[in-house]
């Protein structure tokens, strides 16, 4: 790959088989085996035109498509990789590519396809490959950058031959899945991609602007493959000549592109014409400084400016949120990640460690679910190495580790995943012992840097935490800490993280404190601060310091955060209105805030359990008889159930801590192939509401899974929902598996398909049309 | 063809939501505004289609079973089979909402499925316009699950399509479209005037306990 010369690929292999007698709906991959002819001739064809390196006919050579077919993986892709080699011998020198689509399902959360799954199929494929004697492997036409990165670990992972990676763009620089060019370039030349491009889905002149974006962001070899132009809606066919696209091809060859070919609507001629068109002009790529930064798949957060993170998804000192990381109640954590995006985190620190629990499997999970909901990019914050690697495996995009100190044996842990991963890492200025001077932090950062650097990691993704100590506790420190930060950004050039919280740790009206050293230390060019973005003072201080240094330009965004919050102030007169209004009247109208003051003002002259069996219970009866009889309609019963939940949070707050106020447990979930919640989702509302604990096991969930957790937690009543004929069929699998456990336990059934009859047919014990009446039978069963 | 999102009426929403007249007070009102407008702004919708001939009421390399197809086809030469999505990030926006609080979830839904039909609406007027202007009239539009026409064709359709390729649309295994808020659909095209109605509960696999007939028809 050291040529001069942009290397010539090939063109588009489908259409051209087309012609050669491949039937619509026959796969492409299968014509090797009955048509060996018909793909050496076309490969044949595209050498003789000037390529010089053969693409295989496997792009769907995986085994979810190849499911129906008599012919195994290996046997497709061996079949493919001989006749391309076959070719390729025509010209000594030519290479033969070990080509690769997406699977054909998207991944969870959209899909039902996991993550490791995707991660076996490619598997399986790169291996074939290599035992087939590919030279190198090229990913194409992906546009899940999740799916890219199960692709190239597993290519990584298993072999031991290059691998390219080329995604497919829309118009406005977005995949599908909205990918952008920056996050895509950023996050695989981080995982090891050796060469990165753009192929399919637009012609030329709509993909060099974006190739062009992308050689801003990597220092890799690029890759272009285009359509022939845009095609006609109705027809699919496409309409430029040969000796049009290689002129629309001239500016990637003067931009220096390593290798050029065509897609869907090209042939051996437009090969042919590039190939010319290639002959005279030679690669003259300028090494400049890449742009660089942390990212999710859609989000970056370029070096450069202040990036803040939110430190909330943390259990130290949050008992709430421990107890939600014990119960796998991802519910709760993904909320406090949408609270922290909204509030304008551009970071999200993931820190999941709690004593004696697996902590890597944890991370796993609670990495997915949060990406799940925000665009984030994440910290992984763990001092478990394994943790460590299982966020940075699932997390989409470039995450930052939070992180290694200057011990020997920390670095020489963590370094190398960070390298593996493409991460970006936290460097503490500290060893087994806390520093207390300027010099001790630079001499850690010092040393931590040099590690990094010789372990094959940018300098640019090294940020430097110079400990921020509590002030009440060691008042000496906190200047020195300033220093140090100073002198890591000036000096050293390296950009810094503090957790700035720690500061007014043990001091009154800690808020003071907080947003003074937060102040004075974004000002010594703090630029990747760990905050509390839900803290209005907090990120006052923020927009206020964005202002000042010119980040925000036109202080836009000061002016929008302050002309609201102008505007917010004069809310609470609204509410004052309605003080008086009874738990009864505010439940059924569905304000939740009403409801909270009218429950705090019960509270002053009833028993806490007596609200709930006297007061909230009954209303929200009342509603759902008000919504059986068609009085309100399925929004004003959620916000009927959403305001009673907001009385009964009041409640649970008061009582004392031995009191269970549940009703009892009940297992919940969307069967086994079925991605339809919504209906489940707002079951759980009303559920909750009334006072049952739910245990929600989300979507798409595994029969044995239900099972497991039915037992584990004792539940008597389980809820399914189905929502097509097909998934059905596993709601009665989960059934049976529910009766052969011997667990005694009744079940609810309900979603669109359902009947009573049908649900009788399936073993159900319940049917339920509406909510209401699981409410109504959740009563029946675990009783008041 | 660009697919166009112009409008999501109110009325529409309300009837998936079930209403049947039920009094809503301004908050509710206010609520229902701001989930449209949520679902407006995160809808980046998606359509690719084809004309195919049709012969015998059967399309050329797409037999996609059941007789109400053939039926409705059977007067036709030829046949547009399209997919719309309304894309990932209306997905997401979602699920972010059944997090954050379900009653928006519920009337975000009914916004999207309101604005993934309206995209339909759109191209199938678009094409009315350009097939009469040739003397031709179309039928009614056609999705797997109305009538015979049995789910399992989805994937058939997506695969001609090409839906992953042009729009970002697959399938899971058990026949889910992904992302959920998309349509696929088949509309005859013919030298006479079509009077075959095939839309509507009557033919609908639904039609014995879907939730929107609580609010009149979901095909009026």
């Amino acid at each position: 790959m050291t040529e001069n010369k942009t290397v010539i690929l090939d063109g588009a292999m489908g259409t051209m088989l087309q012609g050669r007698g491949l039937r619509a709906g026959e796969k492409p991959e299968l014509f090797a085996l009955t048509n060996p002819q018909a793909v050496e001739e076309i490969q044949r064809d595209y050498v003789r035109s000037g390529s010089r390196i053969l693409y295989s006919n496997t792009f769907g050579a995986n085994r979810r498509k190849l499911e129906s077919s008599v012919y195994s993986v290996s046997a497709v892709i061996k079949a493919n990789i001989d006749i391309a080699r076959k070719a390729a011998s025509a010209v000594p020198g030519t290479k033969v590519a070990l080509d690769i689509g997406p699977i054909g399902e998207l991944l969870s959360p959209l899909g039902t396809l996991s993550f490791d799954e995707a991660y076996d199929i490619f598997k399986e494929m790169v291996t074939s490959g290599q035992d087939a004697g590919a030279d190198l492997v090229v990913f194409e036409t992906f546009t899940d950058l999740q799916e890219a990165r199960a692709a190239l670990l597993a290519a990584k992972e298993n072999t031991n031959l290059p691998v390219w990676v080329t995604m497919s763009f829309e118009k406005d620089g977005c995949t599908f899945t909205g990918t952008t060019v920056p996050c895509m370039a950023v996050t695989l030349q981080g995982l090891g991609a050796d060469a990165i491009g753009i192929n399919c889905s637009l012609g030329p002149e709509e993909i060099f602007p974006l190739i062009k974006e992308m050689s801003q962001w990597t220092d890799l070899p690029l890759i272009a493959k285009p359509n022939a132009g845009l095609p006609d809606p109705a027809t699919g066919s496409y309409f430029i000549t040969p000796d049009e696209f290689a002129a629309a091809m001239e500016p990637f060859l003067e931009l220096g592109v390593h290798a050029a070919g065509g897609c869907c609507g090209t042939s051996p001629a437009f090969i042919r014409a590039l190939s010319e068109k290639a002959a005279g002009s030679g690669i003259e790529k300028k090494p400049g400084a890449r742009r660089n930064g942390v990212c999710s798949s859609s989000t970056m957060a370029e070096y450069g400016s202040t990036h803040l993170i939110g430190e909330r998804i943390n259990p130290t000192g949050k008992k709430m949120l421990r107890q939600a990381l014990l119960d796998h109640d991802m519910d709760y954590i993904m909320k406090i990640a949408i609270q922290q995006a909204d509030a304008g985190a551009d970071i999200l620190d993931i820190n999941v460690g709690i004593p004696n629990i697996d902590e890597a499997a944890l991370m796993k999970e609670v990495v997915q679910a949060v990406q799940s909901v925000v665009r984030l990019p994440l910290m992984i914050d763990s001092s478990k190495a394994e943790a460590i690697e299982a966020g940075l495996r699932y997390a989409n995009g470039k995450a930052i580790i939070n992180s290694v100190n200057a011990e020997d044996s920390k670095l020489e842990e963590i370094l190398p995943i960070a390298r593996k991963y493409g991460a970006a890492v936290v460097g503490l200025a500290m060893d087994r012992k806390l520093p207390s001077t300027v010099e001790e932090r630079l001499a850690h950062a010092r040393k931590i840097t040099e590690c990094a650097v010789k372990a094959g990691i940018d300098r640019a993704d090294i940020i430097i935490d110079c400990l921020t100590l509590t002030v009440s506790a060691q008042q000496d420190q906190a200047p020195l800490t300033l220093e140090a930060l100073r002198r890591v950004r000036q000096e050293m050039g390296l950009h810094a993280t503090l957790g700035v919280s720690n500061i007014a740790y043990g001091l009154p009206d800690k808020s003071h404190v907080t947003e003074a050293f937060l102040n004075l230390a974004l000002y010594n060019g703090l630029d990747f601060p760990i905050i509390n973005v839900n803290n209005q003072g907090v990120m006052d201080t923020v927009t206020s310091f964005r202002a000042l240094s010119g980040e925000d330009k036109g202080c836009k965004s000061y002016i929008e955060r302050f002309a609201k919050q102008q505007t917010v102030v004069q809310k609470p007169e609204k509410h004052s209105d309605s003080e008086s209004i009874s738990l009864d009247e505010a439940i059924i109208k569905g304000l939740g805030h009403e409801a909270e003051k009218a429950t705090e003002k019960l509270l002053e002259s009833m028993d806490a359990m007596d609200v709930v069996n006297d007061r909230l219970i009954p209303a929200l009866d009342k509603v759902g008889d008000l919504y059986e009889k068609h009085v309100i309609f399925l929004p004003q019963l959620i916000n009927a159930a959403n305001a009673a939940g907001r009385g009964f949070d009041i409640i649970k707050k008061r009582l004392p801590k031995n009191c269970d106020a549940s009703k009892g447990k009940i297992i919940i979930a969307t069967v086994e192939g079925d991605i339809h919640d919504i209906g489940k989702n707002i079951v759980k509302v009303v559920l909750e509401n009334y006072g049952y604990d739910v245990i929600d096991l989300g979507k798409d969930v595994p029969v044995q899974t239900v099972v497991e957790r039915t037992v584990k937690e004792n539940a008597r009543l389980v809820a399914l929902s189905a929502l097509m004929t097909t998934t059905v069929e596993s709601m009665k699998r989960t059934i049976e598996a529910l009766r052969q456990s011997g667990h005694d336990c009744k079940v609810m059934v309900g979603g669109a398909v359902l009947t009573k009859e049908y649900a009788r047919q399936i073993g159900a014990d319940f049917y339920t049309k509406d909510p209401k009446e699981s409410a109504d039978t959740a009563r029946r069963v675990l009783g008041e | 063809m660009e697919a166009l999102l112009t409008d999501i009426p109110v009325k529409e929403v309300l009837r998936y939501l079930g209403h049947e007249g039920q009094v809503i007070e301004s908050g509710l009102q206010l609520q229902i505004e701001k989930c449209i407008n949520s679902v407006r702004n995160s809808s980046k919708p998606r359509l690719t289609y084809t004309v195919r001939d049709v012969q015998d009421g059967i399309i050329n390399g797409l037999d996609l079973g059941g007789n109400d197809i053939k039926l409705l086809l059977s007067s036709c030469s030829q046949a547009i089979i399209m997919a719309a999505t309304l894309g990932p990030e209306a997905e997401q926006m979602l699920r972010r909402s059944e997090v954050m609080n379900m009653s928006d979830a519920v009337i975000m839904d009914s916004a999207q499925s309101t604005a993934i039909e309206n995209v339909c609406d759109n191209f199938e007027a678009m094409m009315r316009q350009q097939y009469r202007k040739e003397g031709l009239y179309l039928t009614d539009r056609y999705s797997p699950g109305y009538g015979d026409l049995p789910m399992e064709s989805q994937k058939k359709i997506l695969d001609i399509l090409f839906t992953e390729k042009r729009i970002g649309l697959t399938l899971t295994p058990s026949n889910i479209m992904v992302p959920r808020k998309s349509v696929t659909c088949i509309i005859g095209i013919s030298e006479n005037k079509q009077t075959l109605k095939l839309r509507g509960c009557a033919s609908c696999t639904l039609n014995q306990n879907c939730p929107y007939r609580m609010g009149g028809l979901c095909h009026d």
